[in-house]
């Protein structure tokens, strides 16, 4: 089995490319819900606005930072995990435990891992994705791409590999030596959005090092169209009994959730003034 | 004749007698409670839009037949559709939803509907039981009215409202006994409206907060209950749903349980030290969470905007921001309904005659009357969300 299919197994099997795929559609809903031309809003802030969102929205759907809970207790309140999400976001939003999924950003770079596989977030331009040019973006995605790819096959020659020895700035030589393995192994979901049709891509990937026009990835695959379960989506089933961390957690909730348990200090403050208006024994009139 | 068949035929029976009586307000109630629009409901019953609209705005009065059919598709008894004595949605003001763009229409249809069920329901027991009188003083604030700075019109509302219950200085006491004592109807809201958070109108017969159900935190909750009586205080003509209505509503439950002259001086004015100690002391004592103490601490400029930056990072880091970790693990419970309930069963009135009186499915009369919220179960998994509060 290829590296492939390996990663997309073991990442769609925990239910966590379903929730990178819910988590990004719901921030572009939002983004096209709240984008305002007449309002000055312009692609910049679209774009700013989606990965923002998109950002949130794994956070939420992986229970990390603001949304982060202890990892038995994932129904623990809810109300700040669905605030101001959309009906349809909540019906569809896969339930993954918490813990499962882990924020560990790369040198700034937003990043959140499942077992030991990370991925980073980068943001392209509609139709461009499978070319991104990884040299033009930020140094830490450019260490992610130069990381050696697994796969039996032949690696194309990196960038820098192709330049005399002599032409290497310390810097880069210190790319080469330090992060060509990263721990953990390091992937890059890429996200594009038209703003005029609506249309959005997003693809999971390991990325490859690479000049504007040549191919971008070693391998990648395309989330919103590949089969996922557990997304409310269409066509797909509902999250598989037994599969780790999307346990139904509201099914727990049920079981161990007793809120109205009876407190001291609750119990302690009488009831509400109500008094009785009828005398003993008064048949009572359907007054309908 | 089997059991059902009575059933069948006292079905058929009351059909015929509501169709004499029968008041569209209340299909219109009934249809927002099961999460339908005119044309869903239509097609339930093999009519047209037109003629559910026209059967709910009075132009039309529907056949004995097709008051059954609307009964059995709505998965109510037909007896729901009767005129009722007052018209709780033409007698209220506007409820006031928390965030307009994270729910639809059909969603806050539902809980309004939700709402007023519960005023006629409390309104109904009140034949036989006497609540507290309402005292809510009005103290309207318009959107651009609240001057900003820590002491504009909310913080003086919170203030006057304070005075006007005669309550002490320092901590507020049980908040939802207290809205209580004063009149407040307070009910936690079914599972299956999870999406819409806390919310309130004032129904001219009695206000009403309706509590979030999956909301578990104490001391998030009571200020949920501050910031609704924020908006039945100030906000009874004000359009709901806007920053700058929910921000005076914040304002307002921010000094109506912490009132500045009580607290400033308890607030860090630096996250050093024994900072988080502080706050932890502070929040038992005062019944509020650390992030609202933090916030209220930037708000009245003890703490500087990077201290507070500072803090907030650190709490999130913490996983604090969803669950702060605090000593009291039980919700304030709202006590009218269901002690009316239990003075009226000692009475040997039973629940079956008060369901039968208020007209209204047992699963709904049971989560209004209760102390507790109902189990949460998982969100709908369908696209259509808004799921029927009918079961």
């Amino acid at each position: 089995m290829g590296e492939q299919q390996e990663v997309i197994a073991e990442l769609r099997d925990a239910g966590v490319l379903a929730g990178v795929r819910w988590a990004y559609q719901s921030a572009v809903r939002r983004s096209l819900e709240t984008y305002c031309e007449a309002d000055g809003h312009d692609h910049a802030w679209l774009g700013m606005t989606r990965f923002t969102l998109f950002r949130d929205r794994l956070d939420r759907v992986f229970s990390c930072e603001r949304y982060a809970v202890s990892i038995d207790d994932g129904t623990r309140d809810v109300d700040v995990l669905y605030a101001e999400l959309s009906e349809h976001d909540l019906a569809t939003m896969p339930r993954i435990a918490p813990g499962h999924v882990t924020r560990t950003d790369l040198y700034g770079s937003a990043g959140w891992t499942y077992s030991d596989r990370r991925f980073l977030l980068a943001a392209g331009e509609f139709g461009r994705l499978r070319t991104l040019p990884w040299s033009e973006r930020s140094t830490t995605k450019q260490i992610v791409a130069m990381q050696v790819s697994p796969d039996p096959h032949p690696r194309q020659p990196s960038l820098f590999e192709d330049l005399p020895a002599e032409e290497l700035s310390p810097f880069d030589e210190l790319l080469r030596a330090a992060q060509r393995h990263l721990d953990p192994v390091t992937y890059m979901v890429a996200h594009s959005l038209d703003a005029t049709t609506g249309d959005a891509e997003l693809l999971f990937g390991r990325p490859k090092l690479n000049v504007r026009g040549d191919p971008a990835w070693h391998w990648c695959a395309d989330l919103l169209a590949i089969p996922l379960a557990g997304t409310g989506e269409p066509g797909t089933g509902e999250p598989g009994a037994g599969e780790p961390g999307t346990g139904d957690v509201g099914a727990q909730a049920e079981a161990r959730d007793d809120p109205g348990a009876q407190d001291p200090a609750a119990s302690a403050v009488p009831d509400a003034a109500v008094r009785l208006r009828v005398v003993k024994g008064e048949r009572l009139r359907d007054s309908g | 004749m089997t059991p059902a068949d009575l059933r069948g035929a006292g079905r058929a029976d009351r059909a015929a007698d509501v169709a004499a009586f029968f008041d569209g307000a209340r299909l219109t109630l009934a249809r927002h409670l099961a999460g339908l629009r005119k044309s869903d409901l239509a097609v339930l019953v093999g009519m047209t839009p037109t003629a559910v609209a026209a059967w709910e705005s009075g132009a039309k009065r529907p056949t004995p037949a097709t008051v059954a059919r609307l009964a059995l598709s709505l998965r109510v008894e037909p007896g729901f559709f009767a005129m009722r004595p007052s018209d709780i949605a033409a007698l209220s003001g506007p409820p006031h939803f928390r965030s307009l763009r994270a729910t639809t229409q059909l969603a806050r249809d539902q809980a309004f509907g939700y709402g007023q069920l519960a005023v006629d329901i409390a309104a109904s027991m009140e034949k036989h039981v006497e609540y507290p009188e309402p005292d809510l003083p009005p103290l309207p604030v318009t959107p651009d009215g609240a001057a900003d700075g820590w002491d504009g019109l909310p913080e003086q509302a919170a203030r006057q409202v304070r005075q006007r219950w005669g309550m002490a200085q320092g901590p507020a006491p049980h908040l939802v006994r207290l809205l209580e004592n004063h009149g407040v109807l307070v009910v936690f809201s079914p599972p299956q409206t999870a999406s819409v958070d806390a919310y309130s109108f004032d129904s001219r017969v009695r206000p009403v907060v309706v509590l979030n159900p999956v909301k578990h935190d104490y001391y998030r909750q009571r200020f949920d209950v501050a910031h609704e009586l924020g908006h039945l205080v100030m906000h009874a003509d004000a359009e709901p749903g806007g920053r700058v209505i929910e921000d005076q509503a914040n304002r307002f439950a921010a000094e109506f349980l912490m009132p500045r002259a009580d607290i400033r001086e308890h607030l860090p004015t630096a996250m050093s030290g024994g900072a988080w100690q502080g706050l932890a002391r502070l929040k038992e004592h005062w019944g509020t969470s650390i992030q609202a103490l933090l916030y209220r601490a930037r708000r009245l400029g003890t703490l500087s905007e990077v201290s507070y930056r500072n803090a907030m990072n650190t709490l999130t880091s913490r996983g604090w921001r969803r669950s702060e970790p605090g000593l009291i693990t039980v919700l304030e419970q709202p006590s009218m309904l269901p002690r009316a309930l239990e003075l009226l069963a000692a009475e040997g009135v039973t629940e079956d005659s008060l369901l039968d009186q208020c007209r209204v499915p047992a699963g709904i009369f049971r989560t209004v009357t209760s102390r507790t919220p109902s189990p949460a179960g998982p969100p709908a998994r369908d696209h259509s969300a808004v799921v029927s509060l009918f079961g």
